[in-house]
Formats: structure tokens, C-alpha cells, sequence
């Protein structure tokens, strides 16, 4: 974001204004998380967005010719990518993160443990024997 | 500008390419291989970010259109239900591939014989198994001896764990009493031949940061570079040239400052896959071949085929991995062989995958409408995180003409080289197909305790494997390359690509790729003295 110059931005007053709305309404804050309207959250997307502006303008002026529950109920290109911007960038805040019991980190270099799991489920396969076929 | 000749050029640097390079160093002939990509970098992968899902549609998509780097070229899919999925760089797509890595089988070969369709192989497996067995050493191969679906064969690694979504699908299986084993995995469950063993970074699809799965920019690649060959990155061929004679001579390529050279060569390996591959001979016409070099039977860009992938999720009440983990887990090949009275001939292997991550969970979820906007988004993604699971159905695809990989008239690349343009239809076999594939997984997931199961058929985005356009065979009239890789019309040469394959199988490609990179090397070796007679 800090390399970030005002006349680089695509958006006017009026979109963030829009948007603003639009992400309140799609993912709301509760007790435990912020919203995707959250400032921090909006501006990542923001900065995001700025390759795929004229995406999120399309999306944006969808919303402004009908209203919220249109726009929410729209399966095009443009509101797709509105709807895959905002939750890559809220699913990666560390407070939403947090609420979701999850490390706020990326996987690398830590990586993580799963359970191993029980081979012996295998015997049944073991005992059903060969399965492919000879050929000529 | 031309340059020194060498002994032998290689057109690409990817799965099929690095292997043969490998096996050819001990020659000490001359050998380099053009790159139209770079090196890649680990600590870059998503997989060291916060942003890694993101990435993963992104500059690291599996789609050389959205991904549009430098590296990458156009390609003209409008016509396929499928579109086609690569990576450009040193290790070429195994940087996104997910390391499933299973054989064929006996019957792949024999495809004519037992079913009637398709076209049989000039080679069978035993010709390829001691070529297996190598690049599984080489490669480092995880996995469990034993599997009843295949001949006894042994995996150097012990399996990747099956967590809790293998476990689920593993009691769904056995509930119905199908096969399933764990996959034979490119991914290294311990440290193995200087790379560190996996930690279950669960990204292996965006790149693999660990060095666990074997990219063979980290497999093959040290070993040949250490063994003097030269990979020249940022090279993107033209066309092959070729000589009075009628033999290769080398290749014309434009370097990483945009330059045109001539690198001249006494044998030619393509190496570029089912796409690149056809794409270059096809824009490499002369007098003697004015439809494209090495293509006097008119096959070359013909008989492309994807595997058609069905892809099928459950929802479950408990929760599963997650993203975390390799993607790749256990598979079925219960309904690998032919069985006429399911009303499809061939078959298919489930390749089952873990779980997503928070995005991807969210955005499939929001996208389906099983996530609603609004006050119900919280309670819908928790309904959905960590709690989805299931596979993919990897269909045989069989070989036929009319789809195809030509040049497009208007689309080119940063050079100006003719992208490649797909016409590609899903047969009526392989829509049955799909469909049974999605009836059964729907059965295992049931069984397993899924709560609720949707699909995807065929994945749209799945056209990950590339094979067909350059098929081998003994007869010049039915074929591009003889059985051991050498073009029929070109004595000098060679493909050793996915575009040799004659048929698909039902198994993710890249085992075969290489062990047939192997076998043609060790064909060439074998026959030094009088290679092009």
C-alpha cells in the first residue's frame, strides 16, 4: 500500500463509497470478527483490486442500478471477482484468522502436522486380491 | 546470429526434458536445452506468503491466459469444453502439478487388443518398467508396496499420511468394498536425495516452497547441469530448421533480450508437451514439409487428448485437514478396467485431494450459494470450513483426429510465433463417463458420511495433461515418431513428450512422460553408432 501514489488510484470517492456498502452488507462484522468493510480490510482489497479496477467497477455499478440483495443473487464475471477479491483479502486478516482458531502465518516454513491415519483400514483391500487385468 | 553447434538440442525443459538430458550427460556429448521460462525461486512460492491462495489464481495460476507472464504463451482454447493448464519454466509444469504420480497399466498398452478403441502401443509395460523403476529412484517416489490394482512394483518412500479426510474416504471405500491404496506420490516423505521431506504445507499446487515434491527443476535438472549440460532459459524456439538433406539442423529461438539466434544442432529432442510441441513443428514448414516438419502422415497437432476430470466434494459434519497436507492422498481404481455393461468402454482412477483453505472455501462456497451474504455468511462458511473433502475422476480420453492442436491466424506470443488454437470435443465415451464417475463418487462420499455431495463435470479449468499430437507407432502412415521416439521423416529428430502417447489411460501422465524420456535416451545410446539409418 505505501508505494501506493493518490493519482495511481482507480477508484474515485464514490466507488470506495460503494464499496464500502456493498462489502458491509456481503460479509458483516459480529461479536467475534470484522467485517470485510473493516478499514484494513478494505484497504487491502483496494490495493488489490487495482489490477482487476475495471472488474470491480462493473460490480460496483451493478449494485448502484439495483441494490444489495440484486447484486447477491448476480452470477456474472464481474461479480464473481468482486466476491473472489474481498475474501481473499478478508480470509487473510489476522483477526479473522484468529476467530477461525487459525495461526495467522503462512504455511511456509512451519508447515503443519496432520494424523497419520490407520493403514490397517487396507486389510479388507488386501483381501480382495489382484485387480487388473492380464493382457494378450 | 548463429552459434556453436552442438551435439544434441533439447526443446524444453520440463518433466520429459530434464530426463532425458539426465540420462544423455553420461554420453558426453554436447547438450543443451532451450527454456522459454527461467529458473524458478522457492522462497518465492505462495506457499512463503500470506496472499498463497490468492496467488494460486494468479500469477501461479495453472492457465498460461490469466497467468500472461513473459514466459508464458497464448493459447486459443475457445473451442474446448477443456482449457489447457501448463507452467513455463526450468521443471516446466511439474512446478504446478501435485506430485499424484501412478504407472499405467498393462492394459494401457494394449487399449486395440482388449477394447477395440484407440490404437495399441509399440511398446508394452515390461518395456517401460525397468524405466519406471529408474526415474522412481530418481524422482523419489512415495507410496506403499502392495497395491492390488497394479504388478508388484516398489516405491522407494512410505506413503503420505491419510489424515482425516483419507481416513473418511478410506472407510467410505471399504464400506463398499472398492479398491483404494494410497497414491504413489512425487512427494518426499523423507528427506530424500537432497531434498527435505514434506511438512504438509498444503500449497503443493502454487509451487512447493520445502523442495518435498519433485519439480524436476529439482530432480533431474542438478544432476544433468552437474554433469555439463547447459540450460539456456529465456529461449523461446521458433521453428527447426532443417538441412539440404532433409535433417534437422537446429533451431531458430528468440534469446531473453528478444534477439534471434540460430542454435545449430546435429540431433533435435522436442520436449514442449502435447501443445508446445505440435505448435513448433506446425510453424516449422519448409519445401519438403509444407504442413510442418516431421508431418507427412498429417498427425501432428491430431489426436489431442486432455483427461476429462470430474471433480466431486462432500460436506461432513466433522472436521477433516483442511488445506493441510499434500493435496494428494489415497486413490481408487475400482473402476479402472473396462466393464462393457457399465455403458462406457476404458475407465478411470479417483484421485482423492484433502480439503481447502479459508478462501477457497469461501469462494466456492459463495459462488454455489451454499455461503449466503449477509448475517448468515459466518454460520454458512463455518458449515464449510475444514469439512469438505473429496476427489477427482480421471478419465481416459481415446485418441481421435478431429481434436486438435493447430496454429491460430490472428493469436501470437511476445515474438509473434502463431499461439496454438484447441478444437477439442468431449466424446459421447467419455460423457458417460464423467457421469458414472460422478454417480459413484456420490455413493463413496455417502458412505464416507458426507452430509451433503456436489460436482464440477468436466472441470473446465483441467487441462492438465497434454498428450496425443505427435503419437508414436510403426507404421509412418499412422504415426509421427517410430517406438522409440524418433521421427519417422526426420531421421535426427526425436519427441519425448505427452504428445508420443498413443493412448491417455486413466492415470495422471507424468511417470510415463519421464520413464519414456528414459527409455528413448537409453534407445539412443544403445544405437550411437548408427542413429540415423
Amino acid at each position: 500500500m505505501s508505494d501506493l501514489i493518490s493519482s495511481d488510484d482507480p477508484f474515485d470517492a464514490g466507488d470506495k463509497q460503494a464499496l464500502q456498502a456493498v462489502l458491509a452488507y456481503m460479509i458483516p462484522a459480529d461479536e467475534e470478527r470484522p467485517g470485510a468493510d473493516d478499514p484494513l480490510i478494505m484497504a487491502d482489497i483496494l490495493t488489490t483490486a487495482r489490477s482487476s479496477a475495471d472488474l470491480v467497477k462493473a460490480a460496483l455499478a451493478i449494485y448502484r442500478s439495483t441494490d444489495l440483495v440484486t447484486l447477491s443473487q448476480t452470477r456474472t464475471p464481474e461479480v464473481n471477482a468482486l466476491v473472489s477479491l474481498a475474501v481473499q483479502c478478508y480470509y487473510r486478516d489476522d483477526r479473522v484468522m484468529a476467530s477461525l482458531e487459525m495461526e495467522p502465518r503462512a504455511p511456509h516454513p512451519q508447515g503443519y502436522e496432520i494424523p497419520e491415519g490407520d493403514w490397517q483400514l487396507l486389510e479388507p483391500v488386501r483381501q480382495r486380491g489382484r485387480h487388473y487385468r492380464d493382457v494378450p | 546470429m548463429s552459434l556453436e553447434p552442438v551435439d544434441v538440442l533439447i526443446i524444453g525443459a520440463g518433466a520429459s526434458g530434464a530426463a532425458i538430458a539426465y540420462s544423455l550427460a553420461e554420453t558426453r556429448m554436447q547438450i543443451v536445452a532451450l527454456e522459454q521460462g527461467g529458473w524458478m525461486n522457492p522462497l518465492t512460492y505462495p506457499s512463503t506468503g500470506r496472499d498463497w491462495e490468492a496467488r494460486a489464481w494468479g500469477d501461479m495460476s495453472i492457465n498460461p491466459n490469466r497467468r500472461g507472464l513473459a514466459s508464458d504463451y497464448p493459447v486459443n482454447d475457445g473451442n474446448s469444453p477443456i482449457s489447457v493448464a501448463n507452467f513455463n519454466a526450468v521443471g516446466g509444469s511439474t512446478i504446478l502439478y501435485a506430485g499424484h504420480y501412478p504407472r499405467f497399466h498393462p492394459s494401457d498398452f494394449r487399449v486395440r487388443s482388449l477394447d477395440g478403441v484407440g490404437d495399441d502401443w509399440p511398446i508394452d509395460y515390461a518395456t517401460l518398467e525397468p524405466y519406471y523403476e529408474e526415474n522412481d529412484r530418481i524422482t523419489g517416489v512415495s507410496g506403499l508396496t502392495g497395491d492390488p490394482a497394479y504388478p508388484p512394483k516398489e516405491v522407494p518412500m512410505p506413503p503420505v499420511p491419510l489424515g482425516r479426510a483419507g481416513t473418511a474416504l478410506a472407510k467410505g471405500f471399504n464400506q463398499l468394498d472398492w479398491h483404494w491404496w494410497p497414491s504413489d506420490t512425487a512427494v518426499a516423505t523423507q528427506d530424500y536425495d537432497g531434498r527435505a521431506q514434506c511438512i504438509n504445507l498444503g500449497a503443493c499446487l502454487s509451487g512447493c516452497a520445502q523442495g518435498a515434491k519433485a519439480t524436476s527443476d529439482i530432480t533431474y535438472w542438478p544432476h544433468a547441469v552437474r554433469a555439463g549440460v547447459e540450460v539456456r532459459t529465456h529461449a523461446r524456439v521458433r521453428e527447426i530448421t532443417l538441412d539440404d538433406a532433409g535433417m534437422a539442423n537446429g533451431a531458430i529461438y528468440y534469446d531473453e533480450h528478444g534477439e534471434e539466434q540460430f542454435q545449430p544442432a546435429h540431433v533435435v529432442i522436442m520436449a514442449c508437451n502435447g501443445v508446445g510441441t505440435p505448435r513448433i513443428l506446425l510453424n516449422s514448414k519448409s519445401e519438403r514439409f509444407p504442413d510442418g516438419l516431421a508431418n507427412s502422415s498429417g498427425l501432428v497437432g491430431k489426436n489431442l487428448m486432455f483427461h476429462p476430470y470430474s471433480m466431486i466434494r462432500g460436506i461432513f459434519e466433522q472436521e477433516l485437514d483442511g488445506s493441510k497436507g499434500p493435496s494428494v492422498c489415497i486413490q481408487s481404481q475400482e473402476f479402472y478396467e473396462t466393464d462393457r455393461s457399465r455403458g462406457f468402454l476404458r475407465g478411470f482412477t479417483y484421485e482423492i485431494n484433502r480439503g481447502n483453505g479459508p478462501v477457497t472455501t469461501a469462494l466456492h462456497g459463495m459462488l454455489s450459494g451454499r455461503i449466503p451474504w449477509g448475517a448468515g455468511h459466518h454460520e454458512g462458511f463455518a458449515k464449510l470450513q475444514n469439512r469438505v473433502t473429496g476427489m477427482v475422476g480421471i478419465c481416459e480420453d481415446l485418441p481421435e483426429e478431429h481434436n486438435t492442436v493447430t496454429l491460430d491466424n490472428d493469436l501470437t506470443d511476445a515474438h509473434g510465433i502463431a499461439a496454438p488454437k484447441i478444437d477439442y470435443t468431449l466424446s459421447d465415451n467419455s460423457l458417460k463417463m464423467l457421469e458414472f464417475s460422478v454417480e459413484r463418487a456420490t455413493e463413496v462420499l455417502r458412505a464416507a458420511g458426507a452430509v451433503d455431495v456436489y460436482h464440477e463435470s468436466p472441470i473446465a479449468v483441467g487441462g492438465w495433461h497434454l498428450m496425443g499430437t505427435a503419437r508414436m507407432g510403426t507404421d509412418p502412415r499412422r504415426s509421427v515418431v517410430n517406438e522409440w521416439g524418433r521421427s519417422h521423416d526426420v531421421k535426427n529428430l526425436f519427441v519425448v513428450d505427452g504428445s508420443i502417447f498413443v493412448t491417455s489411460a486413466g492415470v495422471n501422465p507424468t511417470r510415463t512422460i519421464q520413464a519414456l524420456a528414459l527409455y528413448v535416451a537409453d534407445k539412443m545410446k544403445q544405437n550411437l553408432a548408427n542413429l540415423f539409418d
